[in-house]
């Protein structure tokens, strides 16, 4: 290499030297700050260790005055479709005063929603004064408290307080509080029948994926099945099942995903013949067995659905097809369920955004004949908190929205149906009816029956007796035809 | 009589001090006065959070890199959730500070641990750059606390926002320059939701 080429290396050498020394000089560089956990001094989380005595308080206050007829004994009615199959004459028109109302209660702060039967009404409350997750039973003709029991069970608002909805027979009511506690009691008399700690029970201490309440605090409501209470902790079992006269443990499926209970709830399905309890868990989508041959076998599972929050359950759409839903704008998801002979297999067949289809925040949708109604998150694009309506062949393309002037709140109310009938109950206290006709909705009539606040609650519908509630008052309304 | 003297100069004393007052009050007030007008009539840009939907085109499209678009957490709305959306990503492992787990690309919200299960949000405003991907997030389900806002410490002013030519919802907005921010608050958005219900049922 001759002289003439080496000269411009060693300079630019000598410039880059320079260069880079100066820039070290400065301390012009990048400030790098390196993002760890840890960062937000969070202390170690140390396991609830607080001693709960379930459901060591009782008091009466009377008997029932009359028993009216109606039932809606779970969260979304019997069948887990929010639809009511009692021949109701709904009235299609309503003065300016609007439906009447039969009946008032105060609550603490929450959204647990109603269970009905024998012409009573049974919520799950949270008593802010005791401190204390409380089972209140109501006439539903007249909304006198005829007992209540309640447990001391100390945790911070957060969101409010309560949120689920309990499961009542002919004999019991089973209930689960927004900490994990679960009560069996005597549906008439209020006696106590057994109770269970599921955090306790199934929780794994020092293991963040072995928690078993999510945040905001437990969503699910129980399941009762075939004499067995059935729930779905997480932390040391995916599923559980207990016998709901004695709460002996009938079975269990391991937790091998370290999937977390979630605020859906179990959805009894029948699956290519196969009844089964699907639930949408933080990790994962799984089906366990319902039949009495195999009880409490894992058929199948997903991980490959993981949003960070869910609320609304999954639904089936038949042709072996779930639609699974995720909060926080993570969407929906489409999941094909596959059987070959006694081997069932899951694959997510599809994803899409809320802008993108249809999608459920917090209240699942409703499935009539091959439609779904839905009402649309506040992250949806222009169909944003609309009442909207799909086919199950396209989920994308919905063939009905209530239109751009007709949007219902922040889109986190509920929905329930009669017969043709749909009750929309928006979050700030607005009540719609709706005459549904294929996949058309007419709006029939509205009127504002609370001054709400986040009326999230499921609805109860019995009878003629629709039942809701915002943050803190429960109403009773007669949604029936009068002479 | 001499009482009477000293009675008769204290009170002309008094109307001549009145007297002046009176004058010198409105002579000095108008000064001040056209001051405040003046200042008033300036206006300056900002953004009503209520109707903008954090597209994400502030941080694209205004004349200064990085943007002069900040996020701003109302703390009167805000949850202080432990499983916060605006902090948070979809299907993070973990609820901590591990960049892996956070929403922000360039990890401009912080969190400070109150207490079980409660943190404090606060944005580092010199590295947002307004993508508005927290905002969207919050608004989602959250309380809708973290929302984006132009910051005149940075802003330029422009006769014609770049911003404001771009926005698909119409939030951008001339503001007089003496109220320059449009922060969300409690009380507002009940009225809010209060005006929209009563609008939905005269319809």
């Amino acid at each position: 290499m001759s002289s003439r080429q080496t000269l411009p290396v060693i300079i630019a050498a000598f410039v880059l030297s320079v260069v880079f020394f100066w820039w070290k000089a400065t301390g012009s560089g990048y400030h790098i700050v390196k993002r760890v956990p840890g960062m937000d001094n969070r202390p170690v989380q140390v396991h609830a260790t607080d001693s709960v005595a379930v459901g060591e308080n009782f008091e009466f206050f009377a008997e029932p005055d009359l028993i009216a007829e109606g039932e809606w004994v779970c969260f979304r009615g019997k069948d887990r479709d929010n639809i009511s199959k009692e021949n109701i004459q709904v009235a299609e028109n309503w003065d300016t005063s609007g439906p009447p109302v039969v009946w008032r209660a105060e609550m603490g702060e929450g959204y647990a929603g109603a269970a009905i039967l024998n012409g009573r009404v049974y919520v799950l409350d949270y008593n802010e004064r005791l401190k204390s997750d409380m089972l209140r039973c109501f006439s539903l003709s007249s909304g006198t408290e005829l007992w209540r029991r309640w447990y001391r069970v100390e945790f911070k608002r957060n969101h409010g307080y309560s949120r689920t909805v309990p499961y009542v027979t002919d004999k019991y009511v089973l209930t689960m509080g927004p900490r994990s506690h679960v009560m069996c009691v005597d549906a008439v008399t209020g006696n106590l029948v057994w109770t269970k700690d599921l955090e306790k029970e199934f929780g794994i201490p020092d293991s963040p994926k072995g928690k078993v309440t999510p945040e905001f605090y437990n969503g699910q409501c129980p399941l009762i099945d075939n004499g067995k209470a059935i729930f779905a902790p997480g932390g040391k079992a995916l599923m559980v099942a207990y016998e709901l006269s004695t709460g002996n443990t009938l079975w269990q499926v391991p937790n091998t995903d370290s999937m977390r209970m979630s605020h859906t709830s179990i959805m009894p399905m029948t699956i290519s013949g196969k009844r089964m309890y699907v639930y949408h868990a933080l990790g994962g989508v799984y089906g366990v067995s319902a039949e009495e041959s195999d009880q409490g076998k894992l058929l199948w599972k997903t991980n490959d659905w993981n949003p960070s929050i869910v609320v609304a359950s999954p639904i089936y759409m038949g042709n072996g097809e779930i639609l699974a839903f995720g909060t926080y704008g993570a969407g929906t998801a489409k999941i094909k369920v596959s059987r070959n002979g006694d081997t069932f297999t899951a694959t997510v067949v599809q994803k899409h955004k809320p802008n993108e289809g249809i999608a459920a925040e917090q209240h699942t949708p409703i499935k009539t004949g091959e439609y779904i109604w839905t009402v649309m998150p506040d992250n949806s694009g222009e169909l944003k908190r609309q009442l909207v309506c799909y086919h199950i062949s396209d989920i994308q393309k919905p063939v009905w929205t209530s239109g751009r002037d007709l949007r219902f709140g922040k889109g986190m109310g509920p929905f329930i149906m009669n017969g043709n009938n749909m009750f929309l109950f928006d979050d700030d206290g607005g009540l719609y009816l709706f005459r549904i006709e294929q996949g058309k909705a007419t709006l029939m009539a509205q009127h504002k029956v609370l001054n709400a606040i986040e009326a999230w609650a499921p609805m109860a519908l019995a009878g003629n007796y629709l039942i809701l509630r915002d943050a803190h008052n429960m109403i009773c309304l007669n949604i029936g035809k009068t002479n | 009589m001499e009482k009477r003297e000293n009675n008769i100069k204290s009170r002309r004393e008094f109307f001549r001090k009145a007297g002046r007052i009176t004058l010198a009050v409105p002579l000095l007030s108008i000064p001040a006065l056209l001051a405040k007008k003046a200042y008033s009539e300036v206006y300056v840009w900002q953004i009503d959070p209520y109707k903008c939907t954090a597209c994400g085109l502030c941080k694209t499209s205004c004349v200064l890199t990085p943007s002069a678009v900040k996020c701003t957490n109302a703390y009167e709305m805000c949850g202080y959730c432990d499983f916060c959306p605006g902090f948070l990503r979809q299907g993070a492992r973990a609820y901590d500070t591990g960049a892996e787990n956070q929403l922000c690309p360039v990890g401009a919200i912080k969190r400070k641990f109150v207490e079980e299960p409660y943190f404090e949000y606060t944005i580092d405003e010199e590295l947002c750059d307004a993508c508005g991907k927290c905002v969207q997030a919050c608004s989602d389900f959250g309380n809708g606390s973290l929302h984006l806002q132009i910051m005149h410490g940075l802003c330029v002013n422009c006769n014609q926002c770049r911003i404001a030519r771009v926005c698909p919802s119409d939030a951008i907005k001339r503001v007089p320059a003496d109220v320059p921010y449009m922060s969300k608050d409690l009380n507002k958005s009940i009225t809010r939701k209060g005006a929209a219900q009563t609008k939905k049922t005269e319809s």
